[in-house]
């Protein structure tokens, strides 16, 4: 949960204007520093240069996806959860489960997202 | 891969046809009918052998009168002569005697004798051979017979008269140009015992030795009256007479074949052809039978390969249905698919966008409240559908992890939120396990069952959410106060597209019905005893180990 003290940090990287917008604002709403990324490039670049407590990351993104960001993501990652709309193929799925601290099927309900991300940054 | 009908296994008979006739009924028909005409030729047969034997009999009785007949002539050739002697040398002359020995020897009479009338009766005037005596009278029974018999040697028969307990027979010829009336008078012995020099004939040989008769003085058949008799000839049975003028009398021949004239072979010959056409007809019958059964035994190898071959025909038909209705199921799947992914988002913007209106706001306007909650419900259906297309169209494996049954009810309730009029009564064990689920799924299945109870109850009611412990895991049950189910939609209640709403496409229950089955869990509806169902989700609790799902 967040503090006075230290207020936690979450990346929403998402392509879709709408979902990042919404996403962010509700992050906002119960304390959280947002920062957001429209692509994986962008997110990549933006984790290279800042340390975040939480990752929030559409998988299905043109250009580099969600996938691969988690892939590539240098020196100790964050916590970070995935978000769907599709069914995760099959041969990707334990890594993805494996790598990530959670996959959530779209659309994911508010309260469900906020308690998800609250228990990523404690962990 | 599509099930085929099973090859037809070789050798396996085919239905005989069973029937309560033990053979076919042509068969039968033709042993009848041939039967039958093997009995009616035997019978027509037989009436034409009889009729032969009739005619052959009728002819024979003809040539035996005919012979009769002659002897009858050789007696009155014996009597003219006679008559002639007496009438040129006169009655008492010694020259009759001389006249009269080589007949009387000859065995044709035992005694001749001139009678003369004198008075109203007869004296015998001169005799020969032995019975008459000259001066002596005739025989009384014989009297009528010299009044009757004519001239010219016609001689009169009497009937057979006993004398000295002997069977006799008379006969008279008149002798013309003298009076008084004068008559040649012979008398013969029937029944002449047996010469014992003579041998005995031997009477299949003799000349009609195949007939049995008897031949008659007077017009009909009386043993009294008979002069010459078969042994054994009675008069009865196949009898055949003929009228034997004898002299002025008439003789009556009776005869009876002693074996059958036409031959024993054209005796038997009917029964012959009655056998003979039995056994054809039996052949026949067999025969027929027998080609019958193959013809049907081939029909029915030729009607169940038919039948094999039409039902491995609608097997491939139906398969070929089935790929297409497929292929189109597929088509419209990934049509379903594009256009709800692209649904999801701006359903999830909507829902994020309707979460900061109501913080922004405030939720503690119950106006503000209410109309959220009414946007909340409607994008939670929207979404609801759209998920349920993508489920059923695409499932997903699930995903499991340990979810809190009484927190993802809460979910469910902030997502899509009861209307005003329906109380929500929520009960759980206390000591309620974490249930082993994909939480994306099981929330998409209590939304589904949710959603439908808000549905069944649009004037309100009570929705109630019970989680508890079971020795299967972990069991809710949604129950309403709704209509509840009727039978012919129980039936029918967890197929895809099947709905009772007038809204809505029918796939929630299916869909909740398959992940319920991806958990290896189970969902069943039953209706309450008050008013109303209630759907029951039982679930692996998390920590058990899961059950083997295919």
């Amino acid at each position: 949960m967040t503090t006075a003290a230290s207020v936690q940090s979450v990346l929403v990287v998402d392509d879709e204007l709408g979902m990042r917008e919404t996403l962010a604002e509700i992050l906002r709403s119960v304390g959280y520093d947002v920062a957001t990324a429209s692509s994986g490039d962008d997110a990549l670049s933006q984790l290279s240069r800042e340390d975040f407590d939480v990752v929030l990351m559409d998988i299905r993104m043109p250009g580099r996806d969600g996938i691969s960001v988690l892939q590539e993501i240098g020196g100790p990652p964050p916590p970070v959860v995935m978000m769907t709309a599709y069914a995760v193929e099959e041969q990707l799925r334990a890594a993805v489960e494996a790598q990530s601290f959670a996959i959530v099927h779209k659309p994911v309900p508010v309260p469900y997202l906020i308690d998800l991300v609250a228990r990523a940054a404690a962990a | 891969m599509q099930t085929l009908a099973p090859e037809p296994r070789n050798g396996t008979a085919p239905p005989a046809a069973r029937r309560g006739w033990p053979i076919r009924p042509l068969s039968a028909l033709a042993f009848g009918l041939l039967a039958l005409v093997s009995a009616g030729s035997a019978f027509v047969s037989s009436q034409v052998v009889t009729d032969q034997e009739q005619r052959l009999l009728e002819r024979r009785a003809s040539e035996a009168a005919a012979l009769l007949s002659q002897t009858g002539g050789q007696i009155q050739g014996a009597f003219r002569s006679l008559t002639t002697v007496v009438q040129l040398a006169g009655p008492g002359d010694a020259s009759f005697s001389r006249a009269a020995a080589p007949v009387i020897a000859a065995k044709m009479f035992e005694s001749l004798g001139v009678v003369q009338a004198e008075g109203g009766s007869f004296r015998v005037v001169a005799a020969e051979g032995s019975g008459l005596e000259p001066g002596g009278s005739p025989p009384a029974a014989v009297t009528a017979t010299l009044e009757r018999a004519g001239p010219g040697g016609v001689f009169a028969t009497s009937a057979v008269f006993r004398k000295g307990g002997v069977r006799h027979l008379g006969f008279a010829a008149v002798v013309d140009g003298v009076s008084p009336r004068t008559l040649v008078y012979g008398e013969t012995l029937l029944d002449r015992p047996p010469d014992p020099a003579q041998p005995v004939e031997d009477r299949s040989t003799r000349a009609f030795g195949d007939l049995d008769g008897g031949f008659y003085s007077g017009g009909r058949i009386d043993p009294e009256q008979a002069v010459i008799v078969t042994p054994g000839f009675d008069g009865t049975g196949r009898v055949v007479t003929r009228p034997v003028p004898l002299g002025v009398d008439q003789w009556l021949l009776a005869v009876s074949p002693r074996e059958p004239l036409v031959g024993a072979l054209a005796q038997r010959q009917p029964w012959i052809l009655l056998l003979a056409g039995l056994v054809t007809a039996g052949l026949v019958g067999v025969l027929v039978e027998v080609l019958m059964r193959r013809r049907q035994y081939a029909d029915a190898v030729v009607a169940e390969r038919t039948a094999q071959l039409q039902a491995s025909l609608r097997d491939l038909d139906a398969a070929q249905h089935r790929l297409v209705a497929q292929e189109r199921l597929a088509a419209i799947g990934q049509l379903a698919s594009a256009v709800g992914h692209e649904l999801r988002n701006p359903l999830g913007v909507l829902s994020n966008v309707i979460y900061l209106l109501g913080s922004r706001l405030g939720r503690e306007d119950p106006w503000i409240d209410r109309q959220l909650k009414t946007a909340e419900r409607e994008v939670a259906a929207s979404t609801l559908i759209v998920s349920d297309l993508l489920q059923y169209s695409r499932p997903r494996e699930p995903m499991f992890g340990e979810v809190d049954l009484p927190d993802l009810i809460e979910e469910v309730l902030s997502v899509a939120p009861p209307p005003d009029d329906i109380t929500v009564a929520r009960r759980f064990d206390g000591d309620l396990p974490a249930m082993r689920a994909d939480r994306d799924q099981l929330r998409q299945v209590l939304l589904n069952l949710v959603c439908n109870a808000y549905d069944v109850m649009p004037t309100g009611g009570l929705l109630a959410l019970e989680g508890e412990r079971v020795p299967e895991g972990v069991r809710l049950r949604v129950g309403d106060t709704g209509a509840g189910i009727d039978d012919d939609t129980r039936q029918h209640l967890f197929e895809p597209f099947f709905t009772t709403k007038a809204k809505g496409i029918g796939l929630g229950l299916a869909v909740a019905h398959r992940i319920v089955d991806g958990h290896g869990g189970s969902l069943v509806a039953t209706n309450n005893t008050g008013a109303g169902a209630s759907f029951s989700v039982t679930l692996p609790a998390a920590g058990v180990p899961a059950p083997l799902v295919p």
